[in-house]
């Protein structure tokens, strides 16, 4: 839905339910017409009226009078301490967030506090717009980004432009009008109190409508709903939420963002809304999982270790929205490499060729030629001089079938030539494999795709010793760490994509890993990897299992899997001796009727 | 005895109607000066940037002497763009000289989007400490400029819904409100319809 429809629906409900509770103020006076037995003058309902007023006004006045130093009062009563302007780098982008947010809502400039506490929180404060302050809590500056800080700075800012402290004393006065009302109704004191109370329902319901209505404009300032989304996921996810304890400041409630102490959360009369319903307006596909926000203290601090966190949190928070929507969409990148391998249908003489042992070691050479003409030529100049006719005829003819093949195909149609390959005698299969090497060293980007593809084979061919599972995930974390930095490389274009795919992949592991190192691509490239892959071969089988799950999160996280990436996770779990994850196991060819082998 | 009734409705549902008609115009005029104040800001922000560029400009010359070009080229559009923004800040309500100040504006931002890439290929301007405070004060206050001229648009499209509603449609040219305020746009058409080749290889 639009902001600006939104902000409208949120208008109409809260003019609705000021009505509502303008009717159940004025009620005593309307029952006590109707249900009266002695016949009431008009005069007398008007005195009823008349009466509640005085009672409204003094509570009026007395929060009226609370608030007379202005917004700095309340917020050095809460513990803030005020922001200057020469400042460091580290505090000047709040300044600079909320002079944008003062522009783009066309208010004066406030001046800004912090309040030093763990929560994610933020008020406004004051009596008119100009001597209005806004406070925001350390929490917030260090947990949120720069747009969610934006998102929380344009509500704070639609609370200034509506006045919404004058809001807040005049309902502060009605509720303390009622309840002195209600104490002083004699015998009627239960019904008295009754009364109060559903009067203080409907003004929080009130409350409620403007704060979805802040929302709205927050969004309308900032022009990303998304970002104020993701706030409030932040703070759902956040271990203190976003409670700054000041329970005693019950009367100031309705200044902050969002629930500032535990307790209110579940009363009825909270002025504000649920977490979930705010998030659903701008977020309707939400799947209800909060995103995982480490604990203040780990960001905090001066160490290496504090340091590393922060950039992480950095690389992870600053994607705000793509992280806590990463958990739903965890099996739908499994299901799109599962249709995009199933789908593209294989040539009948392709088929035919792969269970053939010369065809197979053709198909394979095919299917390795590189898509760049350059290094084609010269791969196929390569093939030319092959000694074995029989192969060379099959070249011919595959040329133009397997040219147009679905590439996600390569996989499956390796898993049937491995059992062609079978029955050659062992030489020539190594032979196969040195020409393999051969051809995909061309190109040294997808040398890796043809190490992972030549282990493919070496699995379904060769017959492998068993290894014993000795080492656990933590023995090796130099290896597993490395593994997974080569695999977010390989899958992911720029840098960040690929560190944000491995700090997830890393999240998987039971244990605190190492910052991602970015000089890969060395020379000794191939035998790092075999080193690699020897040691993680000893490891226990259900350190496998967790290994290949952090694996299968890396290749997904971008939302979907390249056809190198799921060869190269093959390879592992081919090389392991373990199960592919769930989801991701290489689909079987349909095995139609056969053909005749292409002559 | 009726006449003098017929007289009591007939005034009341004049001034009823009078009064109705003095609101409506009152928002527009409240609305009109909204978006007018609402230009001031980009027009604060907007001087803030044209007075930043020549000291930009100055502190290129000194490293850039091959690409005295580009230099002139900014130095151009910034002081048509500066023109531009006195004649619209005079009148805001002219749809004609808002489009020209967004024309210029889009020439001036193309202008300097080409002087930041000449400055790539001089790293010792790009790391000296004048130069690197200047382009973040620019930057700075191009993520003003955004956002005032965001609440500009706001502005410019709430006086424009009031107006053509009905019944103030009806009333707008008597009012004196008889055209729609324009939104600013800065022109850089050009970028968006040249999609950017991106090659891998």
């Amino acid at each position: 839905m639009n902001f600006f429809e939104q902000q409208d629906r949120a208008k109409r409900r809260s003019t609705y339910r000021m009505l509502l509770t303008s009717a159940l103020l004025l009620s005593p006076a309307i029952v006590s017409s109707l249900f009266l037995t002695t016949p009431v003058q008009w005069h007398d309902v008007l005195m009823v009226c008349v009466a509640i007023l005085p009672f409204i006004a003094v509570g009026y006045w007395y929060q009226w009078h609370m608030l007379k130093g202005g917004g700095s009062a309340i917020a050095e009563k809460l513990g803030g301490y005020l922001l200057n302007h020469d400042c460091d780098e580290d505090e000047r982008w709040l300044l600079d967030v909320v002079e944008e947010m003062a522009i783009a809502s066309g208010s004066p400039i406030p001046l800004v506090y912090i309040l030093d506490v763990h929560g994610v929180n933020a008020f406004a404060a004051g009596r008119t717009p100009q001597d209005s302050v806004i406070g925001v809590t350390y929490g917030a500056a260090v947990i949120l980004n720069r747009d969610e800080m934006q998102a929380v700075v344009a509500h704070l800012f639609c609370n200034i432009q509506n006045n919404d402290m004058r809001v807040y004393a005049r309902m502060f006065g009605i509720y303390l009008g009622t309840i002195c009302l209600a104490m002083l109704s004699g015998y009627l004191i239960v019904i008295g109190f009754c009364w109060a109370y559903l009067v203080y329902l409907s003004m929080s319901r009130v409350l409620r409508q403007r704060k979805y209505l802040a929302d709205a404009v927050a969004a309308q300032f900032t022009r990303d709903p998304q970002s104020v989304a993701s706030t409030l996921k932040k703070i759902g996810g956040y271990e203190y939420g976003s409670w700054i304890g000041c329970d005693e400041n019950e009367n100031f409630l309705s200044i902050f963002f969002a629930t500032p102490y535990k307790g209110l959360v579940e009363r009825w009369g909270s002025p504000f809304p649920p977490l979930e319903k705010r998030i659903r307006r701008f977020d309707p596909h939400w799947n209800g999982e909060y995103p995982n926000v480490p604990p203040l203290e780990a960001l905090m601090g001066d160490d290496e270790q504090a340091e590393e966190n922060r950039r992480r949190w950095e690389v992870l928070g600053g994607l705000g929205i793509a992280a806590s929507d990463f958990k739903g969409a965890n099996e739908e990148p499994a299901q799109l490499y599962q249709t995009q391998a199933t789908v593209g249908s294989i040539p009948p003489e392709v088929l035919s060729a792969a269970r053939h042992p010369d065809g197979a070691q053709a198909l394979i050479y095919q299917l390795l030629l590189s898509e760049q003409p350059a290094l084609r030529t010269q791969q196929l100049t390569w093939l030319q001089e092959l000694p074995n006719t029989e192969v060379a005829h099959f070249l011919q003819v595959l040329d133009e079938l397997v040219g147009g093949l679905n590439r996600y195909l390569r996989l499956p149609l390796f898993d049937l030539c491995g059992l062609a390959l079978k029955k050659l005698p062992t030489d020539q299969y190594k032979t196969l494999i040195r020409n393999m090497m051969n051809l995909v060293a061309v190109d040294s980007r997808t040398l890796l795709v043809g190490w992972a593809l030549v282990h493919l084979l070496d699995a379904k061919v060769l017959s492998k010793s068993k290894t014993k599972g000795r080492y656990t995930l933590a023995r090796l974390e130099n290896n597993v760490t490395w593994l997974l930095a080569t695999l977010a490389f390989i899958g992911h274009r720029s840098d960040v994509q690929a560190e944000l795919a491995y700090y997830r992949a890393c999240d998987v592991l039971p244990f605190y890993t190492a910052p991602l190192k970015v000089e890969m691509l060395d020379d000794k490239l191939v035998e790092t990897l075999d080193n690699v892959m020897e040691k993680l071969q000893q490891l226990k089988p259900e350190d496998k299992e967790i290994l290949m799950e952090a694996v299968a999160v890396c290749i997904e996280c971008e939302g979907n899997i390249s056809h190198e990436e799921i060869e190269f996770a093959r390879a592992i779990a081919d090389v392991l001796d373990c199960p592919m994850p769930e989801g991701l196991e290489t689909p079987l060819i349909k095995e139609d009727a056969t053909s005749a082998l292409p002559s | 005895m009726f006449g003098s009734i017929f007289w009591v409705i007939f005034i009341c549902t004049l001034s009823v109607i009078t009064l109705y008609l003095i609101s409506l115009y009152n928002t527009l005029v409240s609305l009109r000066n909204r978006f007018k104040n609402a230009f001031s800001q980009i027009e604060v922000q907007l001087k803030r940037r044209h007075d930043l560029i020549p000291n930009l400009v100055e502190t290129a010359k000194a490293y850039m002497a091959h690409e005295s070009e580009t230099l002139v080229s900014v130095t151009e559009a910034r002081n048509v763009a500066a023109a531009c923004l006195k004649v619209a800040a005079a009148e805001p309500g002219s749809a004609h000289s808002i489009a020209r100040l967004g024309k210029n504006e889009g020439h001036l931002n193309r202008a300097m989007d080409n002087l930041n890439v000449a400055i790539e290929d001089y790293p010792d301007l790009y790391a000296s400490e004048t130069m690197m405070q200047l382009s973040d004060e620019i930057t700075n206050s191009e993520d003003r400029i955004a956002y005032a001229r965001q609440f500009f648009n706001d502005a410019v499209m709430e006086y424009n819904i009031s107006r053509q509603k009905f019944p103030t449609v009806l009333m707008a040219e008597a009012f004196g409100h008889g055209t729609d305020a324009a939104l600013l746009e800065f022109v850089d058409s050009e970028q968006i319809h040249k999609a950017p080749t991106v090659s891998f290889t």
